[in-house]
């Protein structure tokens, strides 16, 4: 396992996120609600930068003409075809048993945001 | 398998933070459908437009001067054509917002190093974006003055960016008589590839459109066919019956347009009549074509006095005269079903490549194209445009 130093942890504060390089990966860090979690930096689809989409939450599962929004602040649409993943676990929102995204390791040291591939 | 040119100083972050992974080499391609947008709805077609239509539509005067003429214009467009909850303009992708401003697609020389040139692409049969709803104006002329403008537009924005971006001639169906005297216009253009007719409610077999076929066959240009205007205006919806509920809905069931008009071509005898036109359907999808080949085939051999000037298998007048374009390329759960489709269709003679670019669905030219058998893809990518839009040899 390699670690990379991407950030302090002021400068991803709880809602944002940021993209980084880890040796060649491209990565997506993201603090939901004061937890951080890594997520890469590619759409398992066609291979687009998934996390430049929009981040938020989603209409759940539900019961026709029936709307439930949920997962606020944890899903990243893809920018290019909209497949929806949780950055928190990685996983397809509609498919999360059959797709899902790369995740890493992440933790905080010392006001610093860490990496480990 | 190839690596991305090393990025130079004028490349935008956008382009390079992308990451290009690795698959299909699609250098020298032809991407055939290709989208160019406005950057400011149609006040980029007022330097186009003469002033009698610029006071029709209220853009004689110069943009938010507050005057009667300056509230600008816009075309109706299909009730179902947004995305919920997607940022800025329905149905484009987010990644490609040119960093100078602009929606995706509005900025030539962006769409040059973040299409042309990041995949070597040999050519893009750039296609109406904006003005597709003009099928659906009840004024055939005010029809006829914006597709005259948005010609003029992509020869003098688009073409003079990069000899790499073609053209398609766009036409409205209101009034062959305009449609013709503008392929007459355009015809001899080294850069316009094609004739864009633009969606309405007449199906395209009607002779309402043989003198537009008459005047693309002479030039040697084919007809394309694409998504947008149905549902606008006073065209009725793309579907059987009444308009669909949702984008998803409407995106699923859009064949239907295209094999209402294409089996209308081949029935009327269109390809007898015309044996030099071709016909281009872009971003129709081609799974439903068998159906449409094997009916006709069938009802031909048993109904074929009804319709004597057919001479052959309608099948084979389809695998001839029409070409389809590859996206959204479908990605069955079995790709054997994949490849027996593209067998069906003789892909081999009829899939041309395409991106759709910057469409929300567009297909990347790298990794989409993984499950098309090389043969396919061999043909699709630069053989089978090039044979097509002999402009392009």
């Amino acid at each position: 396992m390699t670690e990379f130093v991407v950030a302090s942890v002021d400068e991803i504060p709880p809602g944002s996120r940021k993209i980084v390089d880890c040796g060649g990966r491209s990565v997506g860090v993201f603090n939901v609600d004061g937890e951080f979690y890594a997520v890469r930096n590619r759409c398992p689809h066609q291979g687009v930068a998934l996390c430049q989409g929009q981040l938020g939450g989603t209409f759940l599962p539900s019961a026709p003409q029936e709307f439930v929004y949920g997962l606020e602040g944890q899903v990243i649409t893809c920018p290019a075809h909209r497949w929806q993943f949780n950055v928190t676990t990685g996983r397809s929102v509609s498919e999360p048993d059959r797709v899902a995204v790369r995740t890493y390791k992440i933790h905080v040291k010392e006001g610093s945001v860490v990496v480990s591939i | 398998m190839t690596q991305a040119p090393a990025p130079t100083e004028e490349r935008s972050d956008q382009a390079e933070r992308r990451p290009r992974p690795s698959g299909v080499d699609p250098t020298g391609a032809i991407d055939c459908d290709v989208h160019p947008g406005f950057v400011d709805g149609f006040w980029d077609l007022k330097p186009y437009i003469d002033d009698y239509w610029l006071a029709r539509i209220g853009m004689r005067d110069e943009k938010g001067s507050g005057t009667g003429m300056s509230q600008g214009f816009k075309t109706p467009k299909a009730p179902w054509l947004r995305l919920p909850a997607y940022p800025g303009r329905p149905a484009l992708r987010q990644d490609c917002a040119p960093p100078g401003g602009g929606p995706p697609g509005s900025d030539p020389e962006f769409m040059v190093q973040d299409l042309l040139d990041r995949y070597e692409l040999g050519a893009a049969v750039l296609i109406g974006g904006d003005i597709r709803d003009i099928g659906g104006l009840p004024d055939q002329d005010l029809a006829g003055a914006l597709a005259r403008a948005h010609n003029d537009w992509i020869a003098d924005v688009w073409m003079e960016t990069d000899p790499r971006f073609k053209g398609s001639i766009t036409i409205a169906p209101q009034d062959p008589a305009q449609a013709v005297a503008e392929i007459e216009r355009w015809g001899d253009h080294p850069s316009m590839l094609q004739v864009h007719i633009n969606n309405s409610d007449r199906l395209l077999g009607k002779r309402h459109f043989w003198p537009i076929y008459e005047a693309a066959e002479a030039y040697q240009l084919p007809i394309a066919l694409h998504p947008g205007g149905e549902g606008a205006g006073v065209n009725s919806s793309m579907s059987a019956g009444e308009p669909p509920s949702y984008f998803m809905e409407f995106h699923s069931a859009l064949s239907q347009h295209y094999q209402a008009n294409l089996t209308s071509l081949v029935a009327e005898g269109t390809f007898e009549r015309f044996p030099g036109l071709r016909v281009v359907l872009v971003e129709g999808g081609f799974a439903w074509l068998p159906h449409i080949m094997w009916r006709l085939n069938k009802n031909w051999r048993a109904l074929r006095d009804e319709v004597p000037w057919l001479k052959r298998l309608p099948s084979e007048y389809i695998v001839e005269h029409v070409r389809v374009t590859s996206q959204p390329l479908y990605e069955p759960e079995d790709t054997r079903h994949l490849e027996a489709v593209l067998e069906m269709i003789d892909a081999e003679r009829t899939l041309m490549f395409s991106t759709d670019y910057p469409h929300w669905d567009g297909d990347d030219p790298v990794t989409a194209l993984r499950t098309v058998p090389a043969s396919v893809r061999e043909r699709m990518l630069e053989l089978t445009p090039k044979e097509l839009y002999t402009k392009l040899s």
